[in-house]
C-alpha cells in the first residue's frame, strides 16, 4: 500500500529575504521619482505634493519632429537619443571586443586561464572614477602618451595628439569600463558549451563558419543576450565618462537628470526624465526577453 | 525547468562539485562586475570630482607658527563653549593655523568636513542629521538654505568682532540683508584668465575672449557651472547677470554656440588645466589663478597665469558662515565666528586662501603681495561693475537651465 505523502512546496522561502530587500531598497524608493514626477517641484529645491498633472512629461515629450534639427526644437529627446546611440555604439564596441576574447578564454587557454581570468578582474576591483582619471593623466595633449612622443622626437611639440575631451576619449572610456560585463557572461556561456558537438558538427562536413553560426552562437546565445543587457543598461544611465573624458560637452541623461536636481532645482521634472529613461528601458528589456525566449535549445 | 529536463541535464553531463562551484564562482563575479561595474561615486556631485566628503582632525595640537595667538575674545556666551566643533566647508578654505589657535584657546576639538559644491551642501544638509555646526555657503545658497528653515537665525551681539565688517557687507547684501543669517566669509570676483606665457595678446574684456577663441581653437575651458557661463554671456551682451529675459537669453545662447567648437571642456576645475598648459585661456574665480601658478611654480613653469575682471563687468561672489538651526554646539559656532571675525586673523586668512576679506580693517594685517594685487582687491570702479548672482525665480531657473541643455546638446 504505497500512498505518496503531498509534499509541500517550501521553495519559496528561499526568496523572502531577497525579495524583502528588493523591496525595501529598490521597488519603493524608485516609487518617489514616480509620484514626484507628476507634482511640482519647491524652486529652492524638493517638492510640493499638490497639484498633480502630467506637466513635466509633456515637457520633455514636447516635440516637432518636422523641425528636428532647428536649435532650441525636442531638447530632451535629442538627450534621449543622443544617450541611446552611445548607448547602443557603446555596447557594440564592446562585443566586438569581448567576443574574440572570451572565445578565446573559453576554449584556447589551458593551465592560464584562471590567472587571466583574474586579471580582467583586479582593474575592476579599483574605483571606477579613479581609472577614469588615469586615462585623463594618460590622453591629454600635455599627458603622459604625448609627452612621450614628443620626447622621442616622433611629434612636434605643437603637434600633439588631440586623444581627449572627444568622441575618442568617450568610448576608450566606456568600452575600457564596461568590456568585463560583456566578457564574463559570453565567457561563462561558451565554457559550457559542449566542444564535442563542435566536433561532431565537422564530421558531419559543417565548415567553421557554418559551425559557429549554427552550433556556438545559438547555444551560448544566452550569455550574449546577457552580455548586451548588462552593458547596454548601465550605458544609458553612464554620467561620468562624458563628463570627464568627453570634457563635459556633450549631455546624456545621467548628466540631465543630475542638473535638473542640482542646478535647476526642479526635482519634478529631473524626475519625470528619469522615469521615461526608466519606462522606455523596461519596455526593451521586455521586448528583448521575449526575443530571446526562443532561443534556449535543449542539450539532448 | 521540470525534474525530466533536471534528470537528462545530470545525465547527460555530470554537475560535479568542482563544475558547480567554478560555475557558480563565475556567475557570481559576473553579478558582482555587474553591480558595481557602474560609476561608483555618489551622484550628488556635480561638477563630478574627486574627493568625496572627507573629515579631516585637526585638533590642538601645538604650532610654531602660532606665535602671534590672535586673541580669541570669549563672547558673551549664553552658555559654555562646548568642547568641539564640526566644520563644513570646502576643501583648503580655511588657514590652518587659525585653526589651531582656536582650538587651544578655547580648548576645542575642531573637525573639517568638506564639500565639492554648494548644491552637495545643500543635499546634506536637508537631509538631515550631519551634526555639523558651521557652514561656509556661497551666498545665494544661504538664501536657499535660509528659506527652506535650515539655518539658525544670528545673535549679533554674540558676535562682538562684526563691528569691524567693512559698510558693504555688515547691511544691504542681496541675499541677507540685515544678515540675518550670515557673515561674510570672504568675497571674490569671476573674470578671465589666460597664460601670457603662450597668449600674447593682451586680454581685458569678453569680446577680446570671443574674437581670440578661433585663433587659439582647443586652447580654451570654463566652468561646468550655467549661472556664471550664462551670466558672463549677459555681461557681455550688455544685460544684466540675472537676466531672466528671453530674448537676451537666447542671444546669449547663441553667442555660447560660436564659443563652443573652440572650447576643449566645460571643467570646474579648469585650474589644472591652466596649470599643465592643457589650455590658455578660461573663465575663472580669481583665487584659482594662485592656485594655478602654484602648481606651475612647483612644476618648474613660469607662472604666468594673469587674471582680469573683462571691461564689461563680471560676478561678485561672497561666501558666508552660517550655523545650522540643529548644530549641537551652538556656544563653539558662535566663539569660532567671532574668532574668525577678528581682523588679525582675517588676515591670515586672505594670506591663505588669496580671497579678500569684508573687513577693511584687516588689510593692515595682510600680506602687501595680496592687498595690492588686483585680482584680490580690485579698483572701486572695476568693483563697480560687477553684479551678484541672485536666485531667480522657477521658471527663470527653468528656461536658464534649458538654455544650458540646449549649449551642451548642440
Amino acid at each position: 500500500m504505497t500512498q505518496k505523502k503531498a509534499r509541500r512546496n517550501y521553495g519559496w522561502l528561499l526568496l523572502v529575504p531577497a525579495g524583502i530587500w528588493y523591496l525595501v531598497f529598490f521597488l519603493i524608493p524608485s516609487l518617489f521619482p514616480l509620484v514626484f514626477s507628476f507634482a511640482q517641484s519647491d524652486p529652492t529645491g524638493g517638492i510640493f505634493l499638490r497639484d498633480f498633472s502630467v506637466d513635466n512629461y509633456a515637457r520633455f515629450l514636447d516635440c516637432n519632429f518636422a523641425a528636428w534639427s532647428q536649435l532650441g526644437e525636442c531638447i530632451y529627446l535629442k538627450v534621449f537619443w543622443q544617450t541611446i546611440v552611445f548607448a547602443v555604439l557603446g555596447t557594440l564596441g564592446c562585443l566586438v571586443l569581448a567576443y574574440p576574447l572570451a572565445y578565446f578564454l573559453a576554449t584556447r587557454v589551458g593551465k592560464w586561464r584562471t590567472t587571466l581570468l583574474v586579471l580582467i578582474i583586479i582593474p575592476f576591483w579599483t574605483s571606477f572614477l579613479i581609472r577614469t582619471y588615469a586615462w585623463v593623466v594618460l590622453l591629454a595633449d600635455q599627458g603622459l602618451i604625448n609627452s612621450f612622443l614628443v620626447d622621442l622626437g616622433i611629434l612636434a611639440d605643437d603637434a600633439r595628439i588631440p586623444m581627449l575631451y572627444n568622441p575618442f576619449a568617450v568610448y576608450l572610456g566606456i568600452i575600457y569600463n564596461y568590456l568585463p560585463l560583456m566578457i564574463f557572461p559570453l565567457y561563462v556561456s561558451l565554457e559550457r558549451l559542449d566542444k564535442t558537438l563542435l566536433e561532431a558538427s565537422k564530421d558531419l562536413g559543417a565548415n567553421r563558419l557554418a559551425t559557429f553560426r549554427n552550433i556556438t552562437l545559438q547555444l551560448t546565445a544566452p550569455g550574449l543576450f546577457t552580455g548586451i543587457l548588462l552593458t547596454f543598461i548601465p550605458l544609458t544611465g553612464e554620467y561620468i565618462i562624458p563628463a570627464i573624458l568627453g570634457g563635459s560637452k556633450t549631455l546624456l541623461m545621467g548628466n540631465l537628470v543630475a542638473n535638473q536636481f542640482l542646478q535647476a532645482r526642479d526635482w519634478a521634472f529631473g524626475s519625470a526624465s528619469s522615469v521615461m529613461l526608466i519606462a522606455i528601458l523596461v519596455v526593451f528589456i521586455l521586448i528583448w526577453y521575449r526575443f530571446s525566449e526562443g532561443q534556449s535549445v535543449e542539450v539532448a | 525547468m521540470n525534474d525530466r529536463d533536471l534528470e537528462r541535464l545530470l545525465h547527460a553531463r555530470r554537475v560535479t562539485r568542482r563544475g558547480f562551484i567554478y560555475i557558480t564562482g563565475m556567475g557570481s563575479a559576473a553579478a558582482f562586475l555587474a553591480a558595481c561595474g557602474g560609476p561608483s561615486v555618489s551622484p550628488t556631485s556635480a561638477p563630478p570630482t574627486s574627493a568625496p566628503a572627507a573629515a579631516t582632525n585637526a585638533s590642538a595640537a601645538p604650532t610654531n607658527a602660532g606665535a602671534t595667538n590672535a586673541p580669541a575674545p570669549t563672547t558673551a556666551a549664553a552658555g559654555k563653549v562646548e568642547d568641539e566643533l564640526f566644520l563644513y566647508n570646502w576643501a583648503e578654505y580655511v588657514n590652518p593655523d587659525n585653526i589651531d589657535a582656536f582650538s587651544k584657546a578655547n580648548n576645542v576639538k575642531v573637525t573639517l568636513s568638506f564639500f565639492e559644491s554648494n548644491e552637495d551642501a545643500l543635499a546634506k544638509v536637508e537631509a538631515g542629521g550631519t551634526g555639523y555646526d558651521v557652514l561656509a555657503p556661497t551666498g545665494y545658497m544661504v538664501q536657499i538654505m535660509a528659506d527652506k528653515g535650515l539655518l539658525m537665525p544670528l545673535d549679533l551681539s554674540r558676535i562682538p568682532n562684526f563691528k569691524y565688517m567693512g559698510a558693504e557687507f555688515a547691511k544691504g547684501r542681496p541675499h541677507d540683508p540685515d544678515n540675518k543669517w550670515s557673515v561674510t566669509k570672504d568675497w571674490g570676483t569671476t573674470g578671465i584668465a589666460w597664460n601670457s606665457d603662450k597668449i600674447k595678446e593682451e586680454i581685458t574684456s569678453l569680446d577680446d575672449f570671443w574674437k581670440l577663441a578661433p585663433k587659439y581653437s582647443g586652447k580654451i575651458a570654463m566652468m561646468d557651472s550655467s549661472p556664471e557661463i550664462i551670466g558672463l554671456t549677459l555681461k557681455y551682451l550688455g544685460y544684466p547677470y540675472n537676466s531672466c529675459d528671453q530674448k537676451q537669453l537666447d542671444e546669449a545662447l547663441n553667442k555660447l554656440l560660436e564659443l563652443k567648437p573652440h572650447i576643449k571642456a566645460f571643467d570646474s576645475s579648469y585650474f589644472d588645466l591652466l596649470s599643465t598648459d592643457e589650455v590658455w585661456m578660461s573663465f575663472a574665480w580669481n583665487g584659482d589663478v594662485f592656485n594655478a601658478n602654484s602648481k606651475r611654480k612647483d612644476a618648474g613653469k613660469p607662472e604666468s597665469i594673469q587674471y582680469v575682471i573683462a571691461k564689461e563687468g563680471g560676478e561678485l561672489w561672497e561666501d558666508d558662515w552660517v550655523i545650522l538651526k540643529d548644530a549641537p554646539h551652538p556656544n563653539a559656532a558662535y566663539a569660532w565666528i567671532n574668532f574668525i571675525l577678528d581682523p588679525q586673523n582675517q588676515a591670515k586668512e586672505s594670506d591663505f586662501t588669496y580671497y579678500a576679506s569684508g573687513e577693511d580693517e584687516a588689510k593692515q594685517y595682510m600680506d602687501e603681495e595680496v592687498t595690492k594685487n588686483p585680482a584680490i582687491y580690485p579698483s572701486d570702479e572695476v568693483l563697480a561693475k560687477l553684479e551678484a548672482a541672485q536666485v531667480l525665480p522657477g521658471d527663470c531657473t527653468q528656461y536658464r537651465e534649458e538654455l544650458y541643455t540646449k549649449l551642451k546638446s548642440a
